[in-house]
């Protein structure tokens, strides 16, 4: 990976309000499953109950939780792709709580908030070269002469690491490492005051993990971008968060510094999560039946 | 002494994209009776072909070479039948994806049933009757009605329980297990983990163990071996893998961890990627990330030796001294060699 400091543009600082980038409050979300028991079409599926979180610019918030605690549907619902059931969602000092469908403003919330999705290989366009996803992006976004546009895809691509040559290519002449590298340039295109990355490491080997573990806690540094980072590994989220929110079957059960949640849980499900990670001297105990 | 298990000298090419290419490179390794060893490595570092090669499931056109021995008798010249009589009574794998591997159109009883009616005769009921007990003993209440019931109305979590039983049901003995908790939650890993390690001993099955995770590996092995590009670069136990890392991939790929209970403050990281056997220069295959590098790593291939009883395969493993946390050599310039 590069050493070199490519210069952040001044906008990315200055583009989005100072203070709180992030802040939710009673969020919820219902779904309706058909079928179900007792003869009823319909019964509700409550995903997520009453979440309510803020998040500073520059800062990082963990959500931690697992599969089917809701913290995927949380960050779905964050980016819009799924409309919430209750509930405010404020993003660089913005209501997007209802959904919307004019495009001017889809694209304004692209521009606040992007993110990054676990799966490198399912989230780019096979037929797209690197730098044509980037290049897409910035058009979309920013508003740039062609020759600044190439200049600022060289930028990203650097900052994460890759080359000029590895714009040229498509997504199947990289590895999965690359790939996932590619997702958050892409991202970082946007100069977004939020990004959202939901599992983006955890289907990484060992050793790219810790290479985009580093890079993503370089960009926070330098862009005083916030992250809300989504994840089961508890190991990564106190590599990359300062705030920590657990969720279980779609509440919230605890939440504070991620130092104080990971040190000292108070919540016996925290306590629970903690004890099965494994590593050294760890014995496997026979802790639930689901 | 005759081993459980022994892999010798095993290279495999397989063919993709119409050619040849390496997958494993001179792996040997021995499992015992009752033993449980890791296999650790990245992706594409061979774990999970050196497994499948033992019970002979490589892709089509798969070539072998050297040799595999049970109890001490050679499998290579096995035909189809003495490999599917093999599968079906000594050894037995139990796959990543329970989904992926079970009938989703078959009740979870006739799933669990087949190998005993139909390699052992087993009459039905009393199949059955054996299945229920078994998925009792793997932690599902309610055996009778979880048999009749189908994949797809079980968690993953639970759906792995019942391959595990279906496993315990033949009584083989080896289990090789190829990343069995990997698609699970953490909660239900530790559960799982649980089972089959309990399970396992109570029986005195031995097991060869596939992960990615170190700390999963060395919670319940009793030794590890780490590969890299289709190698086997350091055979050692939890314990002193963890201690003194012989090998700079694994100290490397230790220290590159993001740790638990402390924040590091930069993740030691290796550069580059890992590398396929293929794809792996002539010499070391670990040369090109390896910070000790030196001329003779490009020039021959390290020996395997050994070094108070751990396996290292590198050139430089006599004189170097590595950690294997970022804190723990923080104090000497990242792990400098004795010289």
């Amino acid at each position: 990976m590069s050493d070199s400091t490519p210069s952040v543009p001044a906008a990315q600082k200055s583009r989005h309000l100072d203070g709180l980038a992030v802040e939710v409050k009673g969020l919820r979300k219902v779904f309706r499953v058909s079928g179900g028991s007792g003869g009823r079409r319909h019964h509700l599926f409550v995903a997520v109950e009453d979440a309510s979180f803020s998040l500073e610019q520059g800062h990082s918030l963990g959500i931690v939780g697992e599969s089917g605690s809701g913290k995927t549907t949380i960050a779905r619902m964050l980016v819009g792709i799924e409309p919430a059931s209750g509930g405010t969602i404020i993003v660089a000092g913005r209501d997007r709580s209802a959904s919307t469908k004019r495009t001017a403003e889809r694209r304004r919330r692209g521009s606040e908030m992007q993110i990054v999705f676990q799966d490198p290989y399912t989230s780019l366009d096979p037929r797209q070269s690197i730098n044509g996803c980037i290049n897409e992006v910035l058009k979309l976004h920013l508003t740039m002469t062609e020759s600044e546009r190439r200049q600022r895809i060289i930028e990203l691509l650097d900052q994460v690491g890759l080359t000029e040559r590895q714009g040229l290519v498509l997504p199947k002449n990289l590895s999965g490492g690359q790939r996932q590298r590619v997702a958050i340039a892409r991202a970082l295109a946007a100069e977004p005051a939020v990004l959202v990355l939901d599992e983006a490491v955890s289907a990484l080997d060992v050793s790219i993990q810790a290479q985009i573990i580093n890079l993503l806690n370089d960009i926070r540094e330098r862009t005083n971008m916030a992250f809300i980072f989504i994840s089961h590994n508890l190991a990564v989220v106190r590599q990359v968060t300062d705030q920590t929110l657990v969720l279980k079957k779609g509440v919230v059960v605890e939440q504070g510094a991620t130092e104080k949640i990971l040190d000292a849980p108070e919540d016996d499900y925290t306590k629970l999560l903690l004890a099965s990670v494994p590593e050294p001297g760890w014995k496997p105990r026979r802790v639930s039946v689901d | 002494m005759t081993h459980l298990l022994e892999i010798d000298h095993l290279s495999v090419d397989l063919v993709t994209h119409r050619r040849y290419r390496k997958v494993l490179q001179d792996v040997s390794i021995t499992v015992e009776k009752a033993e449980v060893v890791s296999l650790v490595g990245e992706s594409g570092s061979g774990k999970s072909m050196t497994a499948r090669s033992v019970l002979n499931l490589l892709p089509a056109q798969g070539k072998m070479s050297g040799n595999i021995a049970f109890e001490g008798q050679s499998l290579m010249d096995n035909t189809n039948k003495d490999w599917q009589r093999f599968r079906a009574t000594k050894a037995a794998m139990i796959f990543q994806d329970p989904r992926a591997s079970i009938n989703p159109v078959h009740r979870i009883g006739d799933f669990l049933t087949e190998a005993l009616v139909h390699n052992r005769d087993m009459d039905r009921h009393e199949a059955l009757e054996r299945a229920a007990t078994i998925l009792e003993q793997v932690g599902i209440d309610d055996a009778k009605r979880r048999l009749r019931q189908f994949p797809h109305e079980l968690s993953g979590g639970m759906l792995q329980r019942v391959m595990i039983a279906s496993v315990l049901l033949i009584e083989p003995q080896l289990i090789l297990a190829d990343e069995p908790t990997t698609a699970l939650d953490v909660t239900t890993q530790a559960d799982v983990i649980a089972i089959l390690d309990d399970q396992r001993a109570q029986r005195e099955m031995a097991m060869l163990f596939i992960t990615h995770d170190l700390e999963l590996a060395a919670a319940f092995s009793d030794r590890i071996a780490v590969m890299y590009a289709g190698y086997i670069v350091e055979v050692s136990t939890p314990a002193q893998l963890h201690a003194r890392p012989l090998h700079p991939y694994t100290a490397a790929l230790l220290r590159s961890r993001p740790l638990l209970h402390e924040r590091t403050e930069r993740l030691p990281q290796i550069s580059g990627r890992p590398l396929s056997a293929f794809e792996a220069p002539p010499g070391c295959p670990f040369q090109d990330r390896c910070p000790y590098v030196q001329a003779q790593c490009s020039e021959s291939l390290p020996p395997t030796q050994l070094i108070n009883g751990s396996i290292v395969r590198c050139h430089r493993a006599n004189e170097l001294e590595l950690a294997s946390t970022a804190s723990a050599d923080a104090g000497t310039e990242g792990g400098q060699s004795r010289e």
